[in-house]
């Protein structure tokens, strides 16, 4: 009788909290779709707006072989990405050892002190600070103390400084990221702290590592403001040195010490430009420049599914 | 009600000489924990605990959740040691040199004393690389050595003939029961003078908990295992001697027949009829 009563009653209930639960799921769903969509229109507007408006360049092989000039249609960009393929690469060698280090030492090594907080509130503090000091910065202390004056190297070490945070910061998560099993397993045979790190805990954590590390050079390869204070070319009619040489030792690292320019600066200066020509330009430059990023991104997706194929 | 009679410190090396009639010609103890005590910070887990091992033989420790038992097995290998504010005190003796565990290295404690966890936790590697992991930290880089001791391990751990055409697959691919014996293969590969297996089919399902304790009856006489479980009738059937814990104390201490058929202390028998726990 009693039970009765409890269905008879609670069955209607039940059945209205059930809808109203998914009308609430479906409200939830619709905002997030048009907050989504609201997003990815402006997104898709600013791409297709560069793509049309720098169209009548983006499909000149002379665009993507020709170096600066003051006639727009004669104006190329080789020289542009090149310099940003140079200073990336000086970036990455720098700022992965660096990051994955440090990351490494503050997650597995560091004693749990206030000298360790400390660090750890600033290195995450720094990946807040204005690109624009990090520039300030390098000319005070690359350019005016160390003297390497205005090059690719300069370049690639205020922009691996620049990521050196997000590199550690996400080093340390993908680290934290581990199963404490993992790691117990490999004390548990008797392996010190490094054989742990090095053949268990690393592999396990470079696609997290991976990840953070192509975030902070997507970043970089957009920065102009820092690059712009060290004082980087705007107009440059030559290539720097070629890395690679048909002679012994068949790399060179001459390259290192040329003046540059890269695509952000050559962009910027295109758009400040007063002729109308020359923003066709600039909107061609800053297609390539979402390319190039996105390639990287598109890399660093694979390299992460390839890697994680392996582990699994 | 702690300290009783069948595990007195004077009764003791008697009791594994009284079983383990067969190997007379083996040390009887592989180690004895003697006046063992823990803290988690300011937390007291274990409480001066004295307690044999025999040699070769399968010591289970059993009691209800909290009682100390597996703070007690990662103390033979100083797991604890991984994480700060863990102190000991007392003497956990290792034979034969008689060498105290808690004054000797981790490491080196960890390379003579192997352990099996809870869940199955393989690498992310190989099911070779997975089995040759501890020769490997111990620097042996020799193939055929290698080789030779996976296919050992694999044997002991009663998994090789289902791995053997698979070595080079990922350790992943295998099912739960497949990756627990896979552990104990790991943990055997180096040869440890004692194997800690912590409630190791506690995740497993039947089947595969019948595998991994025919294992573990299989090595019985090559290896001493301490073995910590919540499952009495595990203790009861894979077991030689047993040790009953609560709250941190040893209550009792016995050959395993002894102490589920005839327990002297109340607790112990009111947590093998099942009253608690």
């Amino acid at each position: 009788m009693v039970k009765a009563d409890v269905s008879q009653v609670s069955l209607p209930d039940l059945a209205g909290i059930v809808d109203a639960n998914r009308r609430t799921d479906l409200v939830m769903a619709g905002i997030g779709i048009s907050v989504l969509l609201i997003a990815m229109s402006l997104l898709a507007a600013v791409v297709i707006d560069l793509i049309v408006g720098g169209w009548p360049r983006l499909i000149n092989p002379d665009f993507y072989l020709n170096f600066p000039s003051r006639h727009p249609l004669q104006a190329g960009i080789v020289s542009a990405w090149v310099g940003t393929i140079l200073v990336m690469l000086v970036t990455a060698g720098i700022a992965i050892p660096l990051g994955v280090g440090a990351g490494v030492y503050l997650e597995e090594y560091a004693a749990r002190n206030w000298i360790t907080d400390f660090i750890e509130i600033n290195v995450s503090n720094l990946a807040g600070v204005p690109s624009i000091i990090y520039g300030l910065l390098a000319l005070g202390l690359f350019i005016h103390g160390f003297g390497l004056g205005e090059t690719i190297l300069t370049a690639g070490l205020v922009l691996a400084l620049l990521i050196l945070p997000v590199i550690i910061v996400s080093t340390r998560e993908a680290i934290r990221g581990i199963p404490l099993d993992l790691r117990e397993a490999a004390y548990g045979l008797g392996a010190d702290k490094w054989q742990t790190v090095r053949l268990y805990v690393l592999p396990a954590a470079r696609s997290g590592i991976l990840t953070g590390t192509i975030v902070g050079l997507a970043r970089a390869i957009g920065e102009a403001a820092p690059v712009i204070t060290i004082g980087a070319l705007t107009f440059i009619a030559f290539l720097p040195p070629s890395p690679l040489q048909a002679s012994p030792p068949f790399i060179n690292f001459e390259w290192l010490e040329s003046p540059f320019t890269i695509m952000p600066i050559q962009m910027f200066n295109w758009v400040s430009r007063p002729q109308a020509e020359f923003h066709i330009n600039a909107a061609a430059a800053g297609v390539i420049l979402m390319v190039m990023t996105l390639a990287m991104n598109g890399v660093a997706i694979w390299l992460r599914y390839h890697l994680r194929r392996q582990v699994r | 009600m702690t300290q009783k009679s069948s595990h007195d410190p004077n009764v003791t090396p008697m009791l594994p000489k009284a079983s383990a009639a067969t190997n007379t010609e083996r040390e009887s103890l592989a180690a004895e924990v003697r006046k063992l005590s823990f803290w988690y910070g300011e937390t007291q887990a274990l409480k001066e605990i004295t307690l044999p091992i025999a040699n070769r033989k399968v010591t289970a420790l059993i009691g209800p959740s909290g009682c100390g038992k597996s703070t007690l097995l990662r103390s033979f290998n100083r797991m604890h040691d991984l994480y700060p504010g863990n102190r000991y005190g007392g003497e956990i003796c290792l034979f034969p040199e008689n060498h105290n565990i808690i004054d000797l290295d981790p490491f080196m404690v960890r390379l003579r004393i192997g352990m099996v966890f809870q869940k199955p936790n393989p690498f992310p590697k190989s099911i070779f690389e997975n089995v040759a992991a501890g020769l490997r930290i111990q620097g042996v880089q020799n193939k055929k050595l290698l080789g030779d001791r996976v296919e050992q391990a694999l044997r002991n751990a009663a998994l090789w003939e289902e791995v053997k055409d698979r070595l080079s697959q990922s350790a992943y691919g295998l099912s739960g029961g497949q990756q627990q014996r896979l552990c104990i293969a790991r943990a055997l590969a180096p040869q440890p003078e004692i194997l800690l297996l912590d409630e190791p089919t506690s995740a497993l399902d039947p089947i595969a908990t019948a595998k991994v304790e025919d294992l573990i009856t299989e090595i019985r006489n090559r290896f001493t295992v301490i073995i910590v479980t919540h499952n009495m009738q595990q203790a009861a059937r894979i077991s030689d001697f047993t040790a009953y814990m609560h709250l941190g104390k040893l209550i009792e201490f016995a050959p395993t027949g002894e102490l589920f058929t005839t327990p002297q202390e109340k607790l112990t028998r009111d947590y093998i009829t099942g009253r608690f726990g």
